[in-house]
């Protein structure tokens, strides 16, 4: 079984988005990802071990490209890192519960909820058991859960206030 | 997880649109989602339609080879095929004749087979026969070509396994037969076997299809007394490093696993140093009880499985000291190890310990994957149910209840025994070792609805249903999340209950809210336990007002108005819970009259009265005095408290005990104090 390259090519150029902040640059790390992938495509045949080997080949060209910015001189034209994270997280939900995590904490987020990576996957690429990424994950969403119960609290409070001064 | 907060998380990001993806994949060969959606014909369909093909193929190739057959004049319809035979060539009209039909319905495919009276039967049943034929030869192609496991034990009453993979949602199979001639019985048995290879291939749509990368969840309940000295080590306020060597690996496990065992083996290989020691000493004690314990040990042990790939690597002695030689005893079934040194004993701790939370499923996963276990212990050739039964049932097998035939009892004993330690560990870590290889064949085999039956079981080992292979296999299944847990709403997170069960003992203390009295008899008693177990099974099997054994307007009071927990839902296992152990607490002397063995109690989820106490320890829950739990406080219970504290290995409480001697000071612990709050208690000093 293989991956589906339709699906993994959005999820690894949201990848590389998140990781570079910058559409044009995310996609050139996408293609030249996949076409890395497609040079050894044929020996792999298991899906776990093809989206680790996509994730690690996108995960190493980001950290290249971050070291090459690094290296550069700092122009006007390079995004602001917070700028352009605001544009990723929205305001909706729990927008300002994901502000409140960390850099990796967040990019767990978006490979295990918005990419559906699974654990084994995860677990290889950031070196840790599957057991403790399943534990640092919990951990993540109990936070975002108690965020998350207590906005939607806070949206019925408003609500209920709303309707009681008669503001619809 | 909810699937309102997934949703939440993913609309919590607004990721752009990858510009050029359609021509850059197009450019490698990979075709556009749309092309694929347009080529594609689902598995299912093209099932359905093959089988149906190979039917009619075969019968219209019958039909034509026996020259007492006609095919009727309408072959424009490739899908509807009459066979006529009556006692003339000549052609009997259908209003005349009373006719059989066999229809199976998809999404696609229509075949409609229509045959006649009389002595049509003949052919019908060469067709059919070659249908059921055909049947067989996909059913053995799926064998031949199935890596592993597939095919289910035929049951009368069951699919036949020939489709090994799934067809429509929704589609229908109807058979309907009317015929009055002598063959009728035949001709009505050969059909139905047309269709049930029809059905077959249809039917499969509910095979449920196994999670390419499954995981083994991992529940914190496992290790729930030792989660905030492991949560203290993953923040890395608890140091783990034991020689202080800039890492923590399993030599520090080693390490302080010695430390606390020194005093029953003398021998060791391990360098240890007086900075070592001192070192121990210094950051050892993880739980603060004083003592550098077995405890400590199996919090740091755990604390390296749960963050590292665990194998059955650290469970051979030879890993730790390579001269180590094994010297089985078997002393009447009993097996000893005779030189058991402490790099043995580490080794076999490490491997209890590993099962006991759940970790060693990694490690069996591999050794399997690894070869360390043939699967096949009938020897069929393929690994199936039936392998997984033999495993399941090996495991639980009591000496009374012998259920497994002798050479496939041996053959599974075998393979067990191939497990490092299991000869000496087996009875001790069977049930984890019988979840984890539950899970495995759950993430491998092609699974079918019946496999969750217990009964199905039968008919492959009679009398192996007794052993629950099927609620086995499905609780593997939602270990692997596979499936889902159709029970999740029946458990209760712990800390959300305590804090809920306080609160609601508060409330009713302080007036703020009405008593548990969900009989609505105006008492408290075991009838309102009752009520709420009786009203927990209907919740359970999904019984209404109507069909449940209370009355109606106790079940309706306990449905709508009995939200105890304040959770917004009246009724739900919060609420339940909440009766039974508000009742339990405040007033047991009905139940311990009613019961003979209290402390043996356990509540709707599962939960012992032990855990029950030992949860509610640190509340301010009130207490009554009564240490040795006999139903009322009187001067022995004082004295029981100071024989507890003063000499603990002859005289202990039990969890109720404990909680109800608490007295003074409510959720310290028992300490000299609690004895005299009793006393004063007893002499009308204090209330």
């Amino acid at each position: 079984m293989s991956v589906d390259l339709n699906e993994q090519y959005d999820k690894i150029f949201r990848y590389c988005y998140f990781k570079v902040r910058n559409r044009t640059v995310a996609e050139d790390i996408t293609q030249e990802t996949f076409l890395r992938f497609f040079e050894r495509q044929n020996k792999e045949n298991d899906i776990v071990k093809e989206m680790h080997y996509l994730y690690t080949i996108a995960g190493n060209l980001c950290a290249d490209e971050f070291r090459k910015k690094q290296s550069e001189e700092l122009t006007d034209d390079i995004p602001d890192e917070k700028d352009h994270e605001d544009d990723i997280i929205t305001s909706v939900a729990l927008g300002s519960a994901m502000r409140k995590l960390s850099d990796e904490e967040r990019e767990l987020v978006i490979l295990r909820y918005v990419n559906e990576v699974p654990v084994s996957v995860l677990s290889r690429l950031y070196g840790i058991s599957r057991f403790a990424m399943s534990r640092k994950i919990r951990r993540i969403i109990s936070f975002l859960k108690k965020e998350f119960n207590g906005e939607e609290e806070y949206h019925y409070e408003k609500k209920a206030e709303e309707s009681h001064t008669g503001i619809v | 997880m909810k699937k309102r907060l997934k949703k939440a998380i993913q609309e919590s990001f607004d990721f752009p649109e990858a510009a050029h993806k359609a021509e850059f994949l197009r450019e490698h060969g990979v075709p556009a989602e749309e092309e694929i959606r347009r080529h594609f014909i689902p598995i299912p369909l093209r099932i359905t339609a093959a089988a149906a093909a190979c039917a009619l193929a075969v019968g219209l190739w019958n039909i034509g080879k026996d020259p007492a057959l006609r095919l009727h004049n309408n072959s424009d319809s490739s899908i509807i095929t009459t066979y006529e035979q009556g006692t003339s060539d000549s052609n009997i009209s259908a209003p005349d004749i009373p006719v059989m039909t066999t229809t199976a319905v998809s999404q696609s495919v229509i075949t409609i087979t229509t045959a006649s009276e009389d002595t049509s039967s003949n052919n019908a049943m060469t067709a059919s026969t070659a249908a059921a034929s055909a049947m067989n030869d996909i059913e053995n192609q799926s064998n031949n070509t199935a890596p592993v496991i597939s095919q289910p034990p035929k049951k009368t009453n069951k699919v036949p396994a020939a489709a090994t993979t799934a067809a429509n949602p929704g589609t229908v199979v109807s058979t309907t037969v009317s015929a009055n001639s002598t063959d009728e019985y035949e001709r009505s048995i050969i059909m139905k076997k047309v269709s049930l290879f029809l059905s077959g291939a249809l039917a499969a749509n509910s095979f449920i299809i196994p999670a390419a990368s499954a995981e083994y969840k991992l529940e914190t309940q496992q290790y729930k007394n030792e989660k905030p000295y492991l949560e203290m080590m993953d923040e890395g306020k608890l140091d783990t490093d034991i020689n202080k060597d800039g890492k923590f690996d399993l030599i520090d496990c080693r390490l302080l696993d010695w430390y606390t065992t020194r005093e029953f083996y003398e021998d060791t290989v391990l360098d240890i140093t007086p900075e070592i020691i001192a070192n121990i000493e210094k950051i050892g004690d993880y739980d603060g009880d004083g003592e550098i314990s077995w405890f400590d040990s199996e919090v740091l042990m755990h604390h390296f499985m749960l963050n590292n790939d665990v194998s059955y690597d650290y469970c051979d002695p030879t890993f730790y000291d390579p001269d180590f030689v094994p010297v089985p005893l078997d002393l009447g079934g009993l097996t000893y190890v005779a030189n058991a040194t402490a790099d043995y004993m580490f080794a076999e701790s490490f491997f209890c310990r590993m099962n006991n939370i759940s970790a060693g499923y990694t490690a069996l996963e591999k050794f399997i994957d690894n070869g360390g276990m043939d699967l096949d212990v009938n020897e069929d050739g393929k690994v199936d149910i039936k392998d997984y039964l033999y495993f399941s049932v090996f495991a639980e097998e009591r000496p009374d209840n012998i259920v497994l035939p002798e050479n496939i009892r041996e053959r599974v004993r075998e393979e067990y025994f191939k497990i490092p330690h299991m000869e000496t560990c087996f009875h001790n870590v069977r049930t984890s070792i019988r979840g984890f290889i539950s899970g495995y064949f759950a993430s491998h085999l092609t699974l079918m609805p019946e496999y969750f039956e217990n009964d199905f079981y039968d008919s492959i080992v009679n009398g192996s249903s007794e052993y629950w292979p099927g609620s086995s296999l499905k609780q593997g299944a939602i270990a692997m999340g596979i499936e889902s847990d159709e029970y999740e709403e029946f458990r209760i997170d712990e800390d959300l209950f305590k804090e809920c069960l306080v609160n609601y003992y508060m409330d009713v203390k302080n007036g703020r809210a009405a008593a548990p009295d969900v009989n609505m008899d105006g008492r408290l008693d075991e009838a309102d336990i009752k009520v709420s177990s009786i009203f927990f099974g209907d919740k359970v099997m999904g019984n209404t007002a109507a069909e449940s054994e209370l009355p109606e307007n106790v079940w309706n009071n306990f449905a709508n108005n009995c939200d105890f927990s304040g959770n917004g839902t009246s009724g739900d296992i919060y609420d339940i819970m909440i009766v039974q152990v508000y009742l339990y607490l405040t007033d047991d002397s009905a139940l311990i009259s009613s019961s003979a063995n209290v402390n043996a109690r356990t509540f709707s989820t599962g939960m012992s009265a032990d855990e029950v106490y030992d949860m509610l320890a640190d509340t301010d829950i009130d207490r009554s005095g009564d240490a040795d739990s006999d139903g009322k406080m009187k001067m022995n219970d004082a004295v029981l408290v100071m024989q507890t504290i003063s000499n603990a290995d002859t005289y202990q409480l039990t969890s109720k005990g404990r909680f109800n001697a608490d007295v003074n000071n409510t959720g310290d612990g028992i300490t000299p104090n609690d004895a005299l709050g009793i006393q004063k208690a007893l002499l009308g000093l204090e209330p």
